[in-house]
């Protein structure tokens, strides 16, 4: 391969594309082979490390800004002490390491056997550097830079201890930010743990020597030699993959499918799921919810998700700890999160950890990405519909970091183009944006801060109006006692509110809001008293206040009756603790006991009925107002967690686990989609918190030495008190909650199979679900029963679901994508048959959902078209083709029947009849890597 | 509505590089078919009172199917009762007398041909409550057929509310207005020319209908107890309705809380219908069941139900009007003309003489009750 000559160097920043070797190594000598001019510090150093292998340890800031001029044939040493020591660092070769510092230079040298022999212990290392100030600041720092072999803490310190306590960060060497999730392994121990939140790990065990594996999903994997000699403290730097993208597409977390303790858990990256097709190229990670086993919606273009046969309502979004009520633009269309923030999701849909409390199915924990605390850096792209634009960067270089995203429509100018009186007076705009900030006060202690805000504005033909928004802040404190254990601290606050304006009807046009509140108060304790147990403790509050609003008309020529349905105020509290014992290396036990309390609070005038009696208007005795936070109603629940893990062998696991929860928060929602106009109420003194239980095991194995990993979960899953609505309930006006509304049992089992192969050219998964919901509310008649008392399949039943994710790179700049998404048709109320009352024909319904909709299919493709790989340049482009539904399936959203002449006719309609094609822009500052 | 407002939501998206369709389409059903229906009720004004038994149809072919040699009877809570008598196909009549009482309770029973045995639950005779006025007011309302709302008169009703409980309304409506054909008849044609006499016979016409429109109203959420401004029907001027005078009779129905279910779900399931964010449709629960098959649908209510009338007549309404009709022109002069080379001619041919020319005009044109009405002024018209 020719390699371009040019003033400005156009470095092809990947060793293994170069033919021919421009570095040679004979002895010790160094010798470049090549001429440059003017090559920056950071090309040269890569250069050197890919060609040689030699690594380049350095943290000095004035390199970064050298340029090196290479004659050709130079010697390595000769061109260092060149252009070093007017900058007055030192350098040392040392085998196949550089070390750079300021002032004298580091002394490389072990005794040779070191670990066999240990004449000289790394603690004479360490006297002596202590004699030279500046390398031991770089080398308490910089220690697993310095060299593979690391030794914690010293002899005097460890004196009379058996069992020490070793704990640190692991960071990215590239920009220094924490890598979450990244596992350590000791392969004496057999065990090992994994890096949390703020990349902080701890873990006990006796003194002595380890081999210690690093890695993450996004890095490569490292390894250590440990002389644990006291408590200490280590800081390890991974490197980047240089083929993440294609490599992970989604992995558990917790190291993997076998040896990680989680079921029920998946976590996607927004990197992996880059090149996955996305609806009118809008790229939407949470979306990608839908192709995991055990997740449905009731169709596309619904908000609201369905985990495990749960209805959407007992689910929690959480956005670095904000809890965010609505997470969809456009009734449901795209995911409200600007896509180049979000780093990734966590989605615990079976054993849901102790610590979250309040929802019965699943907790989607979405992390916003924190700000590269090397450089600024910037993002943006353009889609059919939005455009994005991210910067990022350090305040302090290394210590604190900003982040700042926003997207948002371009269509209201698009609408405006059209020539036609209906679609110019229509609007449909939405825009997000997160920032995210970072601030390490010291190693022990971290501040970080996140707002959230989002928005829809949506108007038809100026007649109805939609608008919604969300708006979010969480500040976190981590702070890191003992070297050893870990505070969270966080506050988090979010405000969803929404407004509807209807004037389709002028006598019957309407003004209706909604606002809900949650302020909420968390802290987290994780304690390691050593290798075998792991513990987590805390408490949480949140503080609930909804208006929940008023129905009231929109002008005077209205003659809507005003309907002010007030507010209400709700505390939910919970002390919980969590408790990981690895038993033995092959078996593991995880339990959790969280104690709930909630307390329905005043002011509020709450009614009464007649004992026993069902809940009617007509059946209220009296009028109870209850005073500014007078508690009128409180329950306290015991919450429990138990989980299981057995080994067979390092490629085959079971697990098993049993979890109860509560819930004191649902949606009021009589439809078939979530929507915009849905309220979440709270339990009070009438309506009881839901209860959920569920029961699963599964069967873990990785096949063919790691390359295919399968999973089959089988759960079985049990709501009481799940609130349903009453027959023709009218829940917009609906002052007395409780007289429209009924409690019934949801029953929700299923099995669950995937196949994942995470690296590769070719990678992807494919996964089936098989999955029954049942709901039943039997009261004593029929007005306490609906569907006659009769059960009924939930609106989002889909018996049988397939999904198949597949991504091929055919090189570094061209991929392809596809999905393959199967499903039974949801349930639906169909109109059977035509009855007469008074001459006028009545359309009388099935049974509640005893019908079905068609089966669902769709294919989608993608061509992922990257930048060119050159080094060197302002901006990286990459652009991305995709066409959702190639085959055009008019795939049933609903089924709907009108009366035309006096004849009944029936409609499908389809959200995407046909195929969607689009084109996407995304850009970066830099090059394809950074 | 709703339909609409989703349609016209992926319409917008649609321009935004989103597509979307709609399509008919029609899925297998066929349950719930032929099941036993009950139409009618007693109310506190003398009778006859009439029940109507049928079963439901198809849902592709909705037609009335009378069920016939049903033995109904209609009993109180004191004993009292009434078997009724089959006058017309699967309509039921009591003809002995018996008369709704206020505060007691009735129930109805069916015995079917085939054995089977259905019952009513009992339901109270309510007190009625007074309406208060029924007055119209004219009104411009969106039609979908034309590009600007149209003139029209909306009805609304004031009515006092019992103040000793919860007050359940349901509001049927009877439309009669009076209108014209647009020329006289003077001569008509068989085979020869007849004088036809008078000459405006066929020409003032009164029709009476049912407002197929359901209204029901629960007190419970207002305060006060008078219901002011409830809008009822809206008549437009796309037809003859307006063109000479109106008259709305309305029966106010002081019903129980299970009849307001039943009707209120009526008035929401026809107003509506199931698309993206609509309620869900579901299963009007009446008032009877089969006794010896709990599970068997038995559609339809038996209403017990006070009752307080009250009628307005309201003029033309001084607004254009959007309706077809006929004028004079060469084809009728033509057709006069060739009147002698047809016939002789099954049904009379009608003649209508316009400034000074003779034409054979359509019977539509000439004979009212081609829309349905009668010649036969109501004994109630004011005019």
């Amino acid at each position: 391969m020719k390699y371009p000559q040019s003033k400005k160097i156009l470095g092809i920043i990947f060793g293994f594309l170069m033919a021919c070797s421009v570095l040679m190594a004979q002895g010790d000598e160094v010798i470049i082979d090549k001429s440059y001019n003017n090559l920056l510090w950071a090309d040269f150093t890569k250069e050197v490390q890919n060609n040689l292998g030699l690594n380049f340890y350095f943290e000095d800031s004035a390199l970064l800004k050298l340029r090196v001029k290479v004659e050709r044939n130079t010697e390595l040493k000769q061109l260092l002490e060149q252009n070093l020591s007017p900058l007055k660092l030192s350098f040392v070769i040392d085998n196949k390491n550089v070390f750079i510092t300021r002032g004298s230079p580091v002394k490389t040298e072990l005794p040779p056997n070191f670990f066999e022999t240990s004449t000289l212990t790394p603690d004479d290392l360490f006297d002596e550097s202590k004699k030279q100030k500046d390398i031991h600041e770089y080398l308490s720092t910089r220690k697993a830079l310095l060299t593979r072999n690391i030794v914690v803490g010293n002899r005097k310190d460890g004196a009379g201890k058996d069992i020490v306590t070793v704990d640190g960060f692991v960071k990215q060497t590239e920009d220094g930010l924490p890598i979450i999730g990244a596992s350590l392994y000791f392969e004496e121990l057999e065990t090992g743990t994994t890096t949390n939140e703020i990349g902080y790990f701890s873990i006990s065990m006796k003194k002595g020597k380890y081999s210690l594996n690093a890695n993450s999903i996004e890095s490569k994997e490292e390894k250590y030699q440990l002389e644990v000699l006291s408590d200490g403290r280590i800081e390890l730097f991974l490197d980047k993959k240089v083929y993440a993208l294609d490599e992970v597409i989604i992995r558990s977390d917790k190291e993997d499918n076998v040896r990680g303790t989680q079921m029920g858990f998946d976590k996607i990256s927004a990197k992996s799921i880059k090149e996955i097709p996305a609806i009118m190229g809008e790229r939407d990670i949470i979306k990608v919810a839908l192709l995991l086993p055990g997740v449905q919606s009731v169709g596309e273009g619904a908000s609201g998700y369905n985990v495990r046969g749960s209805p959407a309502d007992q689910n929690v979004f959480y956005l670095n700890n904000v809890p965010i009520y609505n997470t969809s633009h456009l009734f449901g269309f795209f995911s409200a999160f600007t896509p180049d923030a979000i780093s990734d999701f966590k989605l615990y849909k079976s054993n849901i950890p102790a610590k979250y409390g309040g929802r019965l199915s699943s907790i989607f924990d979405i992390t916003a990405k924190e700000g590269n605390k090397k450089q600024f850096s910037l993002r943006g792209g353009i889609s059919p519909i939005t455009g994005s634009f991210m910067v990022e960067g350090p305040f302090a270089k290394d210590k604190s970091s900003y982040l700042i995203a926003v997207r948002s429509t371009y269509s209201d100018w698009v609408l405006k183009m059209i020539d036609n009186y209906e679609i110019q007076n229509s609007k449909a705009s939405f825009a997000d944006a997160i920032t995210n900030f970072s601030i390490s006060l010291n190693p022990n202690n971290q501040i970080k801060l996140l707002t959230y805000f989002s928005y829809d504005d949506i108007s038809l033909v100026s007649q109805t109006d939609y608008g919604y928004q969300n708006m979010g802040a969480s500040i976190g404190w981590d702070h890191i006692i003992r070297n050893k254990h870990n505070l969270q601290l966080t506050y988090s606050f979010s405000n969803y509110g929404f407004y509807e304006e209807n004037s389709q009807i002028e006598w019957a046009a309407y003004k209706n809001n909604y606002n809900l509140q949650h302020n909420e108060i968390r802290a987290n304790v994780i304690l390691r008293p050593n290798e075998k147990h792991s513990i987590s403790f805390g408490a949480n509050t949140i503080l609930y206040n909804l208006d929940r609003g008023d129905y009231v008309p929109l002008n005077d020529a209205s003659d809507v009756i005003p309907v002010y349905l007030g507010k209400e105020r709700g505390v939910e509290g919970g002390i919980y603790i969590d408790e990981e014992w690895t038993v033995t290396p092959v078996f593991s036990l995880s339990g959790g006991f969280r104690f709930n309390y909630y307390s329905y609070l005043g002011p509020q005038d709450v009614y009464e009925y007649i004992p026993g009696a069902p809940l009617e208007i007509e059946n209220i005795t009296d009028t109870i107002v209850y005073g500014n936070n007078e508690p009128i109603k409180t329950y306290t629940n015991p919450d429990f967690r138990l989980a299981a893990k057995y080994i067979i062998n390092p490629n085959l696991s079971v697990k098993a686990s049993f979890s109860q929860l509560h819930q004191y928060i649902f949606m009021l929602s009589n439809t078939i989609a979530m929507s915009p106009t849905d309220k979440w109420k709270l339990s009070d003194k009438h309506i009881e918190p839901m209860r959920g239980q569920q029961y699963s095991v599964g069967i873990f194995t990785n096949l063919f030495k790691g390359k295919l990993e399968f999973s089959a979960e089988a759960y079985y899953k049990k709501v009481k008190n799940l609130v349903e609505y009453k027959d023709g309930a009218n829940l917009i006006v609906s002052e007395v909650v409780e007289t429209e509304v009924l409690q019934g049992d949801l029953d929700a089992y299923g099995l669950e199979l995937m196949i994942k192969k995470p690296y590769g050219r070719l990678n992807g998964w494919l996964n089936y679900t098989y999955s029954s919901s049942t709901v039943l509310v039997k009261g004593n008649d029929d007005l306490t029963s609906i569907n006659f008392g009769n059960p009924y399949p939930a609106n989002y039943d889909k018996p049988h679901a397939i999904n198949l994710v597949l991504n091929y790179r055919l090189s570094r700049r061209l991929s392809f994508s596809s999905n393959v998404v199967y499903s039974t048709g949801r349930p639906i109320t169909y109109p059977t048959s035509i009855f007469y009352q008074d001459g006028v024909p009545i359309t009388y319904y099935s049974g509640r959902n005893e019908y079905r909709l068609p089966d669902y299919f769709r294919i989608d493709l993608a061509v992922n078209l990257e930048g060119n790989l050159k080094k060197n340049k302002l901006i990286h482009g990459s652009w991305s083709f995709s066409v959702y539904n190639v085959t055009g399936r008019k795939n049933a959203y609903s089924v709907y029947f009108k009366s035309e002449e006096g004849k009944i006719k029936g409609y499908k309609l389809s959200i995407f009849g046909a195929p969607i094609v689009s084109l996407s822009y995304n850009f970066k500052l830099g090059n394809y890597d950074n | 509505m709703i339909i609409r407002k989703w349609i016209l939501l992926l319409l917008v998206l649609q321009f935004l590089w989103l597509t979307s369709c709609v399509e008919e389409y029609w899925p297998e059903v066929d349950k719930y078919e032929n099941l036993l229906v009950v139409d009618g009720g007693i109310t506190n004004r003398p009778g006859s009172y009439i029940i109507k038994i049928s079963k439901s149809s198809s849902i592709d072919s909705a037609v009335y199917i009378p069920y016939q040699g049903c033995v109904l009877k209609i009993m109180s809570d004191d004993g009292e009762e009434e078997v009724l008598t089959e006058l017309n196909p699967g309509v039921y009549y009591t003809l002995m007398g018996i008369q709704g009482e206020l505060g007691k309770s009735y129930k109805l029973s069916i015995s079917t041909p085939e054995g089977n045995e259905y019952e009513s639950s009992y339901e109270l005779l309510k007190n009625p409550v007074e309406i208060d006025s029924v007055y119209a007011e004219v009104e411009y309302h969106d039609n979908g057929e034309f590009n600007h709302p149209l003139a029209g008169y909306q009805f609304y009703i004031d009515t006092k509310m019992s103040e000793s409980d919860t007050n359940y309304y349901l509001w049927q409506m009877q439309a009669t207005y009076h209108y014209q054909s647009d020329y006289y008849i003077h001569w008509y044609y068989t085979n020869r020319l007849y004088d036809f006499h008078p000459k405006d016979s066929l020409y003032n016409c009164w029709r009476t209908s049912g407002i197929k429109d359901i209204y029901t109203y629960n007190s419970s959420l207002i305060d006060n107890n008078k219901l002011e401004h409830f809008p009822l029907h809206y008549v437009n001027t796309q037809d003859r309705k307006l063109t000479i005078k109106y008259s709305l009779l309305v029966n106010q129905y002081t019903i129980s809380k299970n009849a307001y279910k039943f009707w209120n779900a009526i008035e929401e399931q026809n107003s509506e219908q199931g698309a993206l964010y609509s309620h869900q449709p579901y299963q009007i629960k009446g008032n009877l069941k089969n006794i010896n098959d709990e599970e068997e649908p038995v559609l339809g209510f038996f209403l017990v139900a006070a009752v307080d009338s009250k009628r307005i007549f309201v003029e033309r309404i001084e607004a254009p009007f959007y309706y077809s009709y006929c004028t004079f022109n060469d084809g009728w002069a033509k057709a006069y003309g060739d009147l002698g080379l047809g016939g002789p001619f099954d049904s009379p041919q009608y003649v209508v003489y316009v400034e000074g020319r003779r034409g054979v005009a359509h019977e539509g044109c000439v004979d009212c009750r081609f829309y349905g009405g009668t010649t036969v002024k109501p004994y109630f018209w004011e005019d």
